[in-house]
């Protein structure tokens, strides 16, 4: 049955498509990935580049689909640079013995093309170059295959939730619930003792079937979609490594594929709204219900890659593009409840970061009279504000009446609210405060802390503690000041601390893990000096 | 296994529950009227408690044995189903109740607000004295939002003392002064719903 579905994943992917599932594959038995590049015209015919324990390179450059003499005229340009030029790379250099070439393809090669690569290998090596070799289909398949081993759902019924998830893959929000609970199954978070060797295989082997999940999305372009998948399996790859202390070498890669696989999918994102007009999508007739629900979570993953870009270059054109795009359409917009919250405030920290501090600030006052008017104790009587536990679509399927069992009332509580006022408290935003303390105060604020920093990163805890409180009445604004400022973060696993770009995603797929510790976090890390 | 309809039963099962804890709703205003929360992760709760500090507690489990006899199964439906449902919402109704009662008990007793009348007939000085010991709250109209749970048998005694406070003059003052008293401390609770320096 596996075998059936690497096959049908493998021969419908294309060469980006399984790009990353094969750096994991590489990474599995023993080669270190240094470079993958992003097509990119001056890659030198060099999509991935590796280094075997024993300091060989090797350059692999990955095609889809068969291989016949008008695809081989086509690429054999690529195929000379990946031969012929030298793999640069920083943490290479020069060294005396050439690189070794290898030309990937999910597909096969006919036999007149694998005639002609024989006469270039024989040109190759008469010119002291190495010969080009080859990895087709076939081969693809017995080494996916055996990368898995045993790290594969056991029971039938884990087997069956991988089929649905592989089935239901396509136009959907991902079933990030379902998801986690199939990671749990194939990852070592149990009693059961593994070597760090066999965590990161196992690691490896989850983060290929991550690729077989969302192949479907990927295919539709549903890059919300990919992007959380993806989430989902770094944060799951930091679980294992806090649970089993692995050291980083053996997880390391596959986190920073998942993660290069999230970039990906948001800057596809981001491109795509680039060039699009208007933002309906799918059944017009009934898309109203899910529109301002669709830009708000726009504006939260655009900003997240703003943000990021911003990191790596403070005058990114991206991240303006995403501000003038946050400006624009942010009237659009609403919150379907509490998991809003974080996509509003990377856009604020977004809008700050491009000196639009005043609408920043305009849009988490607006959160914070939204969340108290609509959970405060005068609301009696009325659902409430749907919680962090409350995805949008979860929202949409309440308002409209497609949950008649689900009696839930969100009146009296929030978790949101908390890192809103520290927000405003750190910029002195005192008559803010000030306009809406009275409602504050008759709303309970909720926090859940996990029993173990490595169940942060689940998606559900079993236990843990849920602490409510009250703010205090009156409350000192030198003293909300203070706290806001000295927020304890230390319940943020040490982990995210070191990779506190991925907290950023982070907090849009786990939306029941923001607080008021993961929103100091991230201001520090927005206002830090690079 | 004999032919079955899993998946279907299951959100009948669903429906099921949602009816009881309507009835349950229905029947038992009180329990309505509390304020509850769905805990999504973890199994203990901490929060503040007036003049105790912090308290923190797992949950108490309660359940109502049903007893379905194979032979009354084929007729399970429609009237016969609902009677069966009417006496399970009656029983957790019931346990519910004596869990809140219970739990006001331990309260009332921590916070030394309980007046025990040692069996001795309610008079119009224990509802006020009972008044005065509670904190109420008002609408913003100025009407105090408290209700008064009984038991229906003391609905009588209740209705007369009633009568009795609003016509005798003495102990209709002492109503509106501790009346006074709850609006003044209410609105000073109220004012300090704010901002200091």
């Amino acid at each position: 049955m596996l075998g059936r579905i690497i096959e049908n994943w493998l021969t419908s992917a294309n060469e980006r498509q399984y790009q990353i599932p094969f750096c994991q594959l590489l990474s599995a038995e023993g080669e270190s990935v240094v470079d993958i590049s992003t097509h990119h015209p001056h890659e030198k015919g060099k999509d991935i580049v590796t280094l075997l324990p024993d300091r060989t390179v090797r350059a692999y450059q990955l095609k889809a689909g068969r291989i016949d003499l008008s695809t081989w005229h086509s690429i054999e340009g690529e195929i000379n640079s990946l031969v012929e030029l030298p793999v640069e790379h920083p943490s290479i250099g020069r060294r005396r013995k050439w690189h070794e070439p290898i030309l990937v393809t999910n597909g096969d090669i006919t036999p007149p093309v694998v005639d002609q690569i024989r006469s270039m290998n024989d040109a190759f090596e008469h010119r002291g170059f190495p010969r080009l070799q080859l990895v087709v289909k076939g081969e693809l398949l017995k080494r996916f295959g055996k990368l898995h081993g045993h790290y594969l759902p056991s029971e039938p019924q884990d087997f069956g939730r991988l089929l649905k998830l592989i089935l239901h893959s396509g136009r959907n929000p991902l079933d990030k619930e379902a998801f986690s609970a199939l990671l749990e199954t194939v990852l070592p978070l149990g009693e059961q003792k593994m070597t760090d060797r066999n965590a990161g295989r196992s690691l490896a082997s989850a983060g290929v079937l991550t690729s077989y999940i969302l192949h479907g999305c990927d295919a539709a372009g549903n890059h919300w979609a990919v992007f959380d998948g993806w989430i989902v399996m770094a944060a799951y790859c930091l679980a294992v490594s806090e649970k089993t202390r692995t050291p980083e070498r053996y997880w390391r890669t596959t986190f920073d594929l998942c993660i290069l696989g999230a970039r990906r999918a948001l800057q596809h994102l981001f491109q795509e709204c680039k060039e699009r007009q208007w933002f309906v999508e799918g059944d017009v007739l009934t898309d109203g219900h899910f529109f301002r629900y669709r830009i708000t979570i726009l504006l939260g993953l655009l900003s997240a890659w703003g943000l990021t870009e911003m990191r790596r270059d403070q005058l990114s054109p991206d991240a303006d593009s995403v501000a003038s795009f946050v400006r624009r359409h942010l009237k659009e917009s609403t919150p379907w409840g509490e998991s809003a919250i974080p996509f509003y405030m990377l856009a604020a920290l977004l809008l700050e970061q491009r000196a639009l501090q005043p609408m920043a600030e305009a849009l988490v006052s607006n959160l914070i009279f939204i969340v108290a008017s609509q959970n405060g104790s005068d609301a009696v009587g009325r659902p409430g504000f749907p919680n962090v536990y409350y995805s949008a679509e979860a929202a949409v399927r309440l308002a409209v009446g497609l949950e008649p069992n689900n009696l839930e009332n969100f009146v009296g509580f929030t978790y949101g609210l908390s890192p809103l006022i520290d927000y405003l408290a750190r910029r002195w935003r005192k008559g803010e405060l000030s306009r809406h303390w009275y409602s504050v105060t008759r709303v309970s604020l909720l926090q859940f802390v996990p029993p173990k920093p490595w169940e942060w990163f689940r998606w559900k805890c079993e236990n843990g503690k849920l602490i409510s409180k009250f703010a205090n009445e009156p409350q000192s604004w030198g003293k909300l000041v203070s706290d806001a400022a000295e927020t304890d973060t230390s319940g943020i696993p040490e982990v995210v601390r070191r990779n506190q770009e991925f907290l950023i995603f982070f907090i849009l797929v786990f939306p029941h893990r923001y607080d008021r510790a993961v929103q100091k976090v991230l201001e520090d890390w927005c206002f830090e000096k690079k | 296994m004999l032919p079955d309809i899993p998946e279907t039963k299951g959100e009948i099962l669903n429906r099921i529950t949602t009816a009881i804890k309507r009835k349950i709703d229905a029947d038992h205003p009180i329990l309505a009227g509390i304020k509850s929360i769905t805990q999504h992760e973890g199994v203990i709760h901490q929060h503040d408690q007036i003049g105790f500090g912090t308290v923190s507690e797992g949950y108490r489990e309660i359940g109502a044995p049903v007893k379905i006899d194979l032979d009354e199964v084929p007729d399970l439906i429609r009237e016969k189903l609902d009677q069966k449902l009417t006496g399970i919402a009656n029983e957790i109704g019931k346990q519910q109740m004596q869990m809140f009662f219970r739990t006001l008990d331990e309260a009332t007793e921590k916070a030394g607000t309980r007046l025990d009348n040692k069996g001795k007939p309610m008079t119009a000085d224990t509802i006020l004295q009972l008044i005065e010991m509670t904190e109420v709250d008002f609408d913003r109209s100025g009407k105090p939002t408290s209700s008064f749970v009984l038991h229906p048998d003391m609905m009588e005694t209740a209705k007369k003392i009633d009568q009795q406070i609003k016509n005798d003059p003495d102990l209709k003052a002492r109503a509106e002064a501790i009346r006074r008293r709850h609006y003044e401390s209410w609105l000073a609770r109220e004012n300090n719903r704010k901002l200091v320096d």
